[in-house]
């Protein structure tokens, strides 16, 4: 079980990068800030990812961790921080472009994720995801905040496009994707979530035990997923959906 | 030009083609836009056709309004008029993010 979270682990990295690669290669050539922001996103995310597993492989080698490492665990928790701020810049870019309010709640987010990064690392100790510390509870609410933000105006967006796609004005295979992509934040969310109420109810041994970093991990995919087919849909996934959509009685 | 003031332009000939005060034919509007899974502030004029011809004559009838498709034919007139020349830009809408994305 523990192989198969690792295969899971590392498979998400690896499509971290790829889908990074693609979005950033894309803001070069359109110069817009949405999949600039994304892109970004993906990238620090995924370096945070592979950081926070090198620290945890680390502490579970020795219980005396040496201060690079330490060190290490620091720059894990503030990419994570940095990709959660990235993502409240691309949801404002996405569906707020140009509205004050937004550009106040990211302010506002982004100072949120920055208080809560530096007292999750100020007592010099590794950072895990699912600390049960007011510290991290505070971090995690900042980024859970962003996810489920981005999540709700992804599903209130696709509702809305299923409706003009009724009339003939909306595109039911963007519809679908935004979907997807909300779904993809609600997954990332319940991956936080998830890892501090297992510490807190059961302890940090649940997750030396197969079932906890199993539901973690298959979170974890089902999110990378999610966001690959919503940005990236191969050519037959996009004929499904809209054959789907076009069985659907206006 | 704005597309918020699209919905103005609409807004204001309704008031004058029918016997709607400015609040009542704003939120008529507004109605048969939310049905349509539309905005006021992000309406295009190609948007507003639609909506002019397929789901306000229902509203208007619904609110007691005699002839509502002649209202509406007057009404997609004046955003015909309105529009030539390309007089309503077009913002980044998010879809257009979605599908730039699966064509790249």
């Amino acid at each position: 079980m523990q192989i198969l979270a690792l295969v899971v682990a590392c498979s998400t990295v690896v499509l971290g990068f790829v889908l990074a690669a693609r979005l950033l290669r894309l803001a070069a050539r359109s110069h817009k800030a949405p999949e600039l922001a994304m892109g970004v996103y993906c990238l620090l995310v995924t370096i945070g990812a592979v950081l926070y597993f090198y620290c945890l492989a680390a502490n579970a080698r020795s219980a005396q961790l040496p201060a690079w490492v330490l060190w290490l665990s620091d720059v894990s928790t503030l990419l994570v921080g940095l990709a959660a701020f990235a993502l409240a810049v691309g949801i404002w870019q996405i569906f707020h472009a140009g509205r004050r309010w937004a550009v106040v709640a990211v302010v506002g987010v982004g100072l949120w994720i920055a208080v809560g990064w530096i007292a999750s690392v100020s007592p010099g100790r590794l950072v895990r995801l699912g600390d049960f510390t007011a510290a991290n509870a505070f971090f995690l609410a900042g980024r859970v905040a962003v996810y489920g933000f981005g999540a709700f105006e992804a599903f209130r967006y696709a509702r809305k496009l299923r409706r003009r796609a009724a009339l003939g004005l909306g595109d039911p295979v963007a519809a679908h994707q935004i979907g997807l992509w909300g779904g993809a934040w609600v997954c990332v969310a319940l991956v936080g979530v998830c890892s501090f109420a297992i510490t807190g109810l059961v302890g940090p041994e649940a997750f030396e035990h197969s079932l906890a970093p199993l539901l973690v991990s298959g979170l974890n995919a089902a999110a990378w997923v999610c966001t690959w087919l919503s940005f990236f849909p191969p050519a037959a996934y996009q004929r499904w959906v809209a054959r789907g959509a076009s069985e659907v009685p206006a | 030009m704005a597309t918020n003031r699209l919905f103005n332009l609409v807004t204001e000939a309704m008031e004058a083609e029918s016997r709607f005060n400015r609040l009542e034919a704003r939120g008529t509007l507004r109605i048969a836009l939310k049905t349509s899974g539309l905005d006021a502030d992000t309406i295009e004029p190609d948007q507003m056709r639609v909506v002019l011809e397929r789901i306000l004559p229902k509203e208007l009838a619904a609110r007691g309004i005699d002839a509502p498709e002649a209202l509406c034919d007057r009404l997609v007139q004046v955003v015909r008029s309105a529009d030539q020349g390309g007089a309503f830009t077009r913002s980044d809408a998010p879809e257009d993010v979605f599908r730039r994305t699966r064509s790249a």
